[in-house]
């Protein structure tokens, strides 16, 4: 059991599906679409690939305000990503959740690790040796709700 | 070949994945709550050494945790069911479906036995660990032996000890030093063996594992079973207890729970007891098994030493082995009636199905079949779809208390992360 997203995906097979029709199936002929059957698109699927390692969290900062990340928005991000320069990455920073773009500067002939928010008001945050902030996973999208279901 | 079994567990389980989402309680003491807030399920290691122990009654524990701001929270199973199905599902990865038991919510057994000629069992072990570490944030231990209860004496030293860096291979140990290493673990850590037979050993000067290794296996397992036998036998390698996989059904469904108060009266057990009933059925089902066997126990508090205590458990045997909800409900009633006393403040009960096996395998009995039966089953099959997709509560057998669930005391439950849109864990 997981939110929703989990739940829609226990029918989409493509085999469930041709099942589902040969069960209600026709009593006459045939659909002529029976063989071009295809799974719908799925957003879930297109979202998360792999299932196991992903978590969905939601924005409650203005940090990333320029990049289109705005409070309230869902995002969803994959720990068994490795992260690379220039990625949106999920961090845990003074016991704190942060979203911010991960990225590497070369100073002089050492490369400094820094996490940068989208907003002026956020300072860049320097990784240094030993400290303990920890990049556990890298975004991979946001979601964007523009007609919220009343509740 | 040597055999090669591995044990792989969830440190501190419940207070770990309240970890993963409030990163605020990294380093800090803290206590997960039973059901009911009645007592310590999980206790972080900053909280053991404040002195708080396992299965201690919030009660007694309550003055400790405000002096030293132990950071106290009540269970959230939903969460926790959650990452373990994760945990389990990246063990998956690793091995075969028959390769793996899932022994309990945050342990593990593995065969790896078909692992050791490809790969370094340790680097696996240590791959699997990291694996689990980055992929949902839990830290782990594995434990490696010959048998199932070797791996899980070799997983209580990994995480015993740090200078096994969470992983400990009893194979890999030359027999000199696991001697030395069982010599000096207290015998009561051994699988299996329960404090009763611990303090028995004790008293025969069997007080460490060594020592149960070199006794006289023959006089102990007379007097005290074969099981002891089964696990000294395995303690010298050699395996009793093969995995019981997913293709393998359980051995037995428990339900049951504290009540949110004492209960005096017979009406309100029953209820209570229905609501178990449904649950252990609807488990029963999902597993395709059948029972023939239906257990009832019935208790008071016995940390209320004001009150009479009583503590008692019945058995029922079917008449042929069913998943029918009707005939077990009716089973575990007549059990409860039978239990229950008048003048005791009870405080827990449960139903728990034995005898189980796979429904496939049920011959048809002569007095069991017939249209009647067919009835019986489309309506256990409509049940189980509106539990499926109202919820457990929508609809019960009888009278069933419908704020069951919200009359729990659940005071300092985390929000459920995962599986609600409204309590998504938050980033700034």
């Amino acid at each position: 059991m997981g939110i929703d997203i989990e739940r829609l995906d226990t029918h989409t097979d493509d085999e469930t599906r041709r099942d589902k029709t040969r069960r209600y199936g026709t009593t006459g002929f045939e659909s002529p679409a029976a063989d071009y059957l295809r799974e719908s698109v799925d957003l879930s699927r297109r979202l998360i690939t792999n299932r196991t390692a992903t978590f969905i969290y939601r924005m409650a900062s203005d940090a990333m305000i320029h990049e289109g990340i705005d409070p309230g928005d869902i995002v969803v991000f994959d720990r068994s990503l490795n992260h690379v320069h220039g990625d949106v990455v999920v961090a845990i920073c003074d016991q704190t959740y942060l979203c911010r773009r991960y990225n590497e500067v070369r100073m002089g002939n050492r490369i400094q690790m820094t996490l940068q928010a989208a907003n002026p008001q956020y300072p860049d945050q320097m990784i240094m040796e030993g400290d303990s902030t920890f990049i556990c996973g890298v975004v991979t999208s946001i979601i964007k709700l523009k007609h919220r279901a009343r509740p | 070949m040597k055999r090669a079994f591995a044990h792989c567990d969830v440190n501190t389980c419940y207070t770990s994945c309240e970890r993963v989402f409030n990163p605020k309680l990294e380093g800090k003491p803290v206590v997960v709550l039973s059901n009911n807030d009645g007592c310590a399920i999980s206790v972080s290691s900053e909280a053991k050494a404040l002195g708080i122990r396992m299965t201690a009654p919030w009660y007694q524990i309550k003055d400790i945790a405000t002096q030293h701001g132990v950071i106290v929270l009540s269970s959230n199973y939903t969460l926790y069911g959650e990452l373990s199905q994760r945990f389990m599902d990246i063990l998956g990865d690793f091995v075969s479906p028959d390769e793996q038991e899932v022994y309990s919510i945050d342990e593990s057994f593995l065969d790896l036995t078909a692992f050791q000629q490809l790969y370094d069992l340790n680097a696996y072990a240590h791959l699997i660990r990291n694996r689990v570490r980055k992929w949902i944030g839990l830290p782990i231990c594995i434990g490696i032996g010959s048998t199932k209860t070797l791996a899980k004496l070799a997983d209580f030293w990994a995480k015993k000890h740090p200078q096994f860096s969470g992983v400990c291979n009893i194979n890999d140990m030359s027999e000199a030093v696991l001697m030395r290493r069982m010599a000096r673990t207290e015998v009561g850590e051994v699988w299996g063996i329960g404090r009763r037979s611990a303090r028995k050993l004790h008293d025969m000067g069997i007080h460490t594992i060594e020592d149960l290794v070199r006794a006289d296996q023959q006089m102990l397992q007379k007097r005290f079973g074969v099981n002891l036998g089964r696990t000294i036998r395995e303690l010298n390698g050699i395996v009793c207890h093969e995995l019981t996989t997913i293709t393998s059904p359980k051995q037995q469904i428990v339900s049951s729970r504290s009540f949110g108060n004492l209960i005096t009266e017979l009406e309100p057990i029953k209820s209570e007891m229905r609501y178990f009933v449904s649950q252990a059925v609807t488990k029963l089902r999902k597993d395709r098994s059948v029972c023939g066997l239906v257990g009832v126990f019935l208790m008071t508090n016995r940390h209320r030493t004001q009150d009479r205590q009583y503590h008692k458990s019945t058995y029922i045997r079917l008449p042929y082995p069913t998943d029918d909800l009707y005939t077990i409900n009716h089973a575990a009633m007549c059990g409860i009636e039978q239990l229950f006393k008048i003048d005791f403040n009870f405080k827990k009960a449960g139903v728990c199905l034995m005898a189980l096996q796979p429904a496939s395998m049920t011959t048809q009995d002569l007095f069991a079949g017939g249209a009647c039966e067919d009835r019986r089953e489309r309506l256990n099959v409509t049940l189980a779809e509106m539990k499926g997709r109202f919820g457990p509560l929508i609809a019960q057998i009888g009278n069933v208390q419908a704020g069951s669930k919200a009359r729990m005391r659940r005071e300092h439950k985390s929000p459920d992360y995962l599986t609600n849109w409204h309590e998504l864990p938050l980033l700034y």
